[in-house]
């Protein structure tokens, strides 16, 4: 082989490697800069306190729904559960999945835990007053609407999108629905690496 | 007189059996509750066979106080559903329910459901025939 053949092989395999080495996320929109997040109280599934700072050093994985919702809300759960199953081979450790109910009418902490534990052990579950829960909505762009009309088994409109935070317990990250186990096994290593 | 009528009645229940056997619900399944919870999902494929459309009018088990047909839809990132009252399946054609779109909605089970337990479920057809389905209930995991 010639120098310049040299040349341009070692180019082309450099030019690959960069590439690889250099890829983004997929399927999220990481923020520029996160989004410190304004105080909130919420109840965790075991009554506990639930505030900014019980986000704080760890990554956590928020999903907006309510346990009265048979399809979409467990699909993501499980996913989210499926993907941290994945993970736990290529990372060391992995963030955690919190369900936040916009349901707090039917979902007590007893419900909550009862639901969120059938994902995984860690998955846990949040509500609180929707006074509380749209200071913390609010603040991620995330919309719900309880439709009382329907009744006793009435459903929740909510939004479908997924919410990383970050250590210092700021908005990182979101992921937009559908989601697929796939793209949180692929977008989430490459976010933390980043960070 | 009498043989013409004996014969009406056999072309009828004819009828109504070839109505019933060109609905098929392939790969059905009815997820037990998860814990703590009072709601469930089902998913098939429905495929219609015959050369007629037919709708599936109503659902009823009498292991769930009531049975609905109901769709997710994400719009603008928000995810609804819609309660579909009527599920019309076109004549040699399928309706796919399946999870984040249209799927059965289970309300309130009259008793504990164990996974693997017998779930019946009886389909009211638009041609005035029934179609009963037993399914085991399946675990989500």
């Amino acid at each position: 082989m010639t120098l310049p053949k040299k040349i341009l092989s070692l180019s082309i395999i450099a030019t690959f490697i960069l590439g690889c080495s250099s890829k983004s996320p997929e399927y999220s929109t990481v923020l520029t800069k996160p989004i410190k997040l304004d105080e909130f109280m919420l109840t965790a599934d075991d009554d506990s306190v639930f505030s900014n700072q019980s986000l704080k050093d760890k990554w956590s994985l928020l999903f907006f729904g309510y346990t009265h919702c048979p399809d979409v809300c467990p699909l993501t759960l499980h996913q989210l559960a499926q993907a941290n199953k994945e993970l736990a081979d290529k990372l060391d450790w992995t963030p955690d999945i919190i369900m936040v109910s916009v349901d707090p009418d039917r979902d007590t902490s007893e419900i909550l835990q009862k639901y969120v534990r059938s994902f995984g052990e860690n998955v846990s579950g949040v509500t609180g007053k929707n006074e509380e829960l749209d200071k913390l909505t609010s603040q991620l762009g995330i919309f719900y609407n309880a439709n009382k009309h329907e009744g006793e088994n009435y459903s929740v409109n909510h939004s479908a999108a997924v919410i990383l935070i970050n250590k210092n317990a700021e908005f990182h990250a979101v992921f937009s629905a559908p989601h697929s186990i796939e793209h949180f096994v692929s977008d989430l290593p490459l976010i933390l690496k980043e960070s | 007189m009498r043989s013409l009528f004996s014969m009406s009645i056999l072309l009828f229940l004819f009828a109504c059996d070839s109505q019933k056997s060109a609905l098929t619900f392939d790969d059905l399944e009815v997820y037990a509750p998860l814990p703590g919870n009072s709601v469930t999902s089902g998913y098939a494929k429905i495929k219609n066979n015959g050369n007629e459309g037919i709708t599936i009018e109503s659902i009823t088990s009498p292991d769930f106080k009531s049975v609905e047909i109901h769709e997710t839809i994400i719009s603008d990132g928000i995810a609804r559903m819609i309660e579909i009252e009527n599920l019309f399946i076109p004549q040699n054609d399928a309706v796919l329910l399946e999870r984040g779109g249209k799927h059965f909605m289970f309300f309130e089970p009259t008793s504990s459901i164990s996974i693997g337990q017998d779930i019946k479920l009886s389909i009211e057809l638009s041609n005035d025939s029934n179609i009963d389905i037993v399914v085991p209930a399946k675990s989500r995991f």
